[in-house]
């Protein structure tokens, strides 16, 4: 069985690629940092994501944490907590800040440039 | 606040503590916290944009249920258990099922005479068994002879090949 789920592992993802919701919080983590932010928080991402996509309704609890939980892991983001006084100040919850790092920068490039491939390939391919 | 958007925040809040009891309590209280913050912060962004409370509490639930089956992942992924105990219980568990389900198949058995001259071992016969109706009466259409609300079990039994016909009548000629 555990051979089962390293195999499921392997096939899931190739060694390096992010997924589909990976590569959308990583955009929207560049995006948010051209407009000033260099650092975000998890609300802030699903929001820029949820408004690229037009969709009023945001990314999952879930789905979202567990996926900055795996690029945290994969060091393509890092977090902390907000300075606490901040928060006691403005009175609301504490925030977890993540910040896009260079390993996540450079696999963003790295995914664009992958999915440039095969377009440039297909127009190269099309009919004029 | 509405009750609805109460109800909502309690739930997502309770379900966030379900799914990560039992699990390193620093790794808990950076995901309750997350929850907590993410909550209060689409609350408030929701209202500044003049969503009913009712509106926010549906999407918070949305968000919920859209994000079970990751936050079970995650559990698993952050499971304390050793992965040999969980894999030895699920051995357990599968074999305690086959004995169940064969301690259930034999009293089935016992109360119904056997399906087949094989007996009581033909598993194939018990798990398929076969069905007839009855017969149709005179100038009945196919519709009307199926019957609607039970159907009659008629276990057919194999009891070898035919006797063979009976010999011809001996004729006169070979009386003579």
């Amino acid at each position: 069985m555990s051979r089962y789920l390293l195999i499921m592992k392997i096939m899931r993802r190739k060694p390096g690629a992010l997924v589909p919701l990976e590569l959308a919080i990583c955009e929207a983590a560049a995006a948010l940092r051209t407009r000033g932010h260099d650092e975000f928080h998890g609300y802030q991402i699903a929001k820029t994501i949820g408004d690229a996509a037009e969709s009023r309704l945001l990314t999952a609890y879930g789905t979202l944490y567990r996926a900055l939980a795996r690029l945290e892991k994969m060091r393509l983001l890092t977090s902390r907590w907000e300075d606490p006084e901040i928060p006691a100040r403005e009175n609301r919850p504490g925030r977890r800040l993540y910040t896009l790092t260079a390993l996540g920068d450079a696999a963003l490039r790295d995914a664009h440039r992958a999915m440039e491939g095969p377009a440039r390939a297909r127009r190269r391919l099309a009919p004029a | 606040m509405s009750p609805a958007l109460a109800i909502a925040l309690a739930l997502v809040r309770a379900w966030t503590r379900v799914y990560t009891a039992g699990i390193d309590p620093a790794i808990r209280a950076r995901r309750l916290a997350e929850i907590d913050s993410d909550l209060w912060e689409f609350h408030e962004d929701a209202r500044h944009r003049g969503l009913w409370p009712a509106a926010i509490a549906i999407l918070m639930l949305l968000r919920l249920a859209l994000g079970v089956h990751d936050d079970l992942c995650w559990r698993i992924e952050h499971r304390t258990v050793p992965f040999d105990l969980v894999r030895s219980g699920l051995w357990t568990a599968a074999a305690a099922s086959i004995a169940l389900l064969w301690l259930v198949i034999s009293a089935l058995q016992t109360r119904e005479p056997p399906l087949s001259p094989v007996g009581t071992g033909n598993i194939v016969r018990m798990l398929y068994p076969v069905h007839a109706y009855p017969a149709a009466p005179p100038g009945a259409t196919l519709p009307t002879m199926l019957p609607t609300s039970s159907a009659v079990v008629v276990h057919v039994t194999f009891k070898g090949a035919p006797p063979p016909p009976p010999p011809p009548p001996a004729s006169s000629d070979d009386r003579r």
